[in-house]
């Protein structure tokens, strides 16, 4: 089994960042995480979601304002946080099995051959391609893909999953099975996850807290709970009230943040 | 795609080949010339250089001088390759002279090397590594500059150390350019080698063709000239397999037979 440890809270305070003397892509954005919540990051293409994942990832520094874990100030990619990219085909390491690419992470740290591939294997098992250990990429399917990507973050035993449009390029049956995947690893791991999405209804179906980014530069025009319990599922969720409310309320404030920014 | 049976695919390869040998045994032996000798002739002359003749040790030679200057020249240009590719700075600062030294004929070196190192192997290996490193270099250079971002992020997100990411990602993901270099640089490798032994040699399948060129056993000249053009055919030969079986990952994509590979599991 995969150990992971309780997630340590994730802190982001007066985060701005810029990219050399340009104006800044994003500015001022608060945000926590406690340990086992789901956060979505919802906006506009364009407003600059995945350079704030980035940042909260460590993969990049901010031109003001820092990311915390804990009291642990983020300078660098954490251990505690295991990262999902939005383009599962080009994170995958082509030349590696699935077991490999699940497993190198942990080869990074030092772990030995058999210990590694125990660790991958239970990893693979948790995301349901525990047949599928010894094939390459290229001999998976898209959601496959991203179900190695997630176990790959598993394996590193990262108690955080950032993740960036992680579903954005799957069908939409797979992308609705991934979703309760990321519900199920929550609640038997008890994962921190942090979602970047652009499509509302994935946010406020995986979310207990739904984060709304908006206008130029991007800040948090809005926070939302959502008060859908810990058990979800696709279709009785979905018909609720609450869903509706949610999500008639997100959309708004998309539109409104988007409005004073002059774009179509 | 469905293979074709083994038998069917070299018949298909070869078929312009074995043609071409059959009208020059026949025509060469309807109408024998002091410089177009009889092919049988020749192909005899081979078998028996083979068999207790000098031919087999001639081969050798050349062959182990070929093979230890491309792997001079392999350790050389992925070693340095890596270096420039990883380090923006010293790419600016060297790929002028890179260019320089590239376009430099190799054979134009010969004499000097000769002069310097004598008339043993030295300076056939040299020569050869000289001539190798820089396709081998160049597609390093390329292959790793071109590294995809996603892939550094993930090295970079997952903490992975220096020498492994190299090992593991930065190499792999270059593989297939650095082989094709390796490749330019087999066919580079083999002409500045018979040039070499051509210069100033003792032993050498270049060395043969002259010699025997120059006592006019042109059945020997011819001999020499053939096992060369059937060596290189190989070595090309051997390389794709090299190549198929590094890059099966590569490959596989590209061949459209996923669910047939899949099923494996």
């Amino acid at each position: 089994m995969t150990t992971t440890a309780a997630p340590p809270t994730l802190h982001v305070d007066g985060l701005t960042m810029a990219y050399g003397a340009s104006a800044p892509v994003f500015a001022d954005v608060e945000l926590t995480v406690a340990g086992g919540e789901i956060v979505c990051i919802v906006g506009p293409s364009g407003v600059g979601k995945t350079t704030l994942l980035r940042c909260l990832s460590g993969l990049l520094q901010p031109r003001a304002g820092e990311v915390r874990l804990d009291e642990a100030r983020v300078s660098g990619p954490p251990r505690e946080i295991g990262l999902v990219f939005q383009d599962y085909s080009r994170s995958l390491m082509p030349w590696m099995t699935a077991l490999d690419n699940v497993a190198f992470p942990l080869q990074g740290r030092g772990v030995g051959r058999s210990e590694r591939d125990a660790l991958a294997d239970a990893a693979l098992a948790q995301v349901g391609l525990g047949h599928a250990a010894s094939r390459y990429p290229w001999q998976l399917s898209g959601g496959m893909q991203q179900r190695v990507a997630i176990a790959r973050a598993l394996a590193y035993g990262a108690p955080i999953l950032i993740m960036d449009e992680p579903f954005a390029s799957v069908d939409a049956q797979t992308r609705l099975e991934l979703e309760d995947l990321v519900l199920e690893l929550r609640r038997t791991l008890g994962l921190s996850v942090v979602i970047v999405t652009h499509d509302v209804d994935e946010a406020v179906y995986l979310s207990d807290r739904i984060v709304v980014l908006a206008q130029s530069p991007a800040r948090v025009v809005e926070v939302l709970d959502v008060e859908l319990g810990a058990a979800r599922d696709q279709l009785a969720t979905r018909a609720t009230a609450e869903f509706s409310r949610v999500r008639t309320a997100v959309l708004t404030h998309i539109r409104e943040g988007t409005r004073p920014a002059g774009g179509s | 795609m469905r293979r074709a049976h083994p038998v069917r695919r070299v018949l298909g390869e070869l078929w312009l080949v074995a043609l071409l040998v059959a009208v020059l045994l026949v025509a060469t032996a309807l109408a024998p010339s002091l410089y177009f000798p009889p092919l049988g002739e020749v192909l005899a002359a081979i078998a028996r250089g083979f068999v207790d003749g000098p031919l087999l040790g001639h081969l050798a030679y050349s062959l182990g001088n070929l093979l230890a200057g491309l792997a001079i020249g392999a350790v050389a240009g992925v070693s340095i390759g890596l270096l420039l590719g990883m380090s923006e700075l010293a790419h600016r600062v060297v790929d002028p002279a890179l260019q320089l030294l590239r376009a430099t004929p190799k054979v134009a070196l010969i004499p000097l090397l000769v002069a310097l190192l004598g008339l043993g192997a030295e300076p056939k290996i040299a020569i050869v590594a000289l001539a190798a490193v820089w396709p081998i270099l160049l597609n390093t250079v390329d292959g790793v500059r071109g590294l995809e971002a996603n892939a550094v992020d993930v090295a970079r997100a997952f903490q992975i150390p220096l020498g492994l990411r190299i090992r593991r990602v930065i190499l792999p993901a270059a593989l297939p350019q650095i082989l094709a270099g390796v490749a330019i640089a087999l066919s580079l490798g083999v002409t500045v080698l018979v040039v070499s032994e051509m210069y100033a040699a003792t032993q050498g399948i270049g060395f043969s063709v002259l010699q025997s060129g120059r006592s006019f056993d042109i059945v020997g000249t011819w001999a020499g000239t053939i096992v060369l053009g059937v060596v290189g055919y190989l070595l090309n030969l051997a390389m794709l397999a090299v190549e198929r079986r590094a890059l099966h990952w590569h490959h596989g994509p590209l061949d459209g037979s996923t669910e047939e590979r899949g099923a494996r599991g």
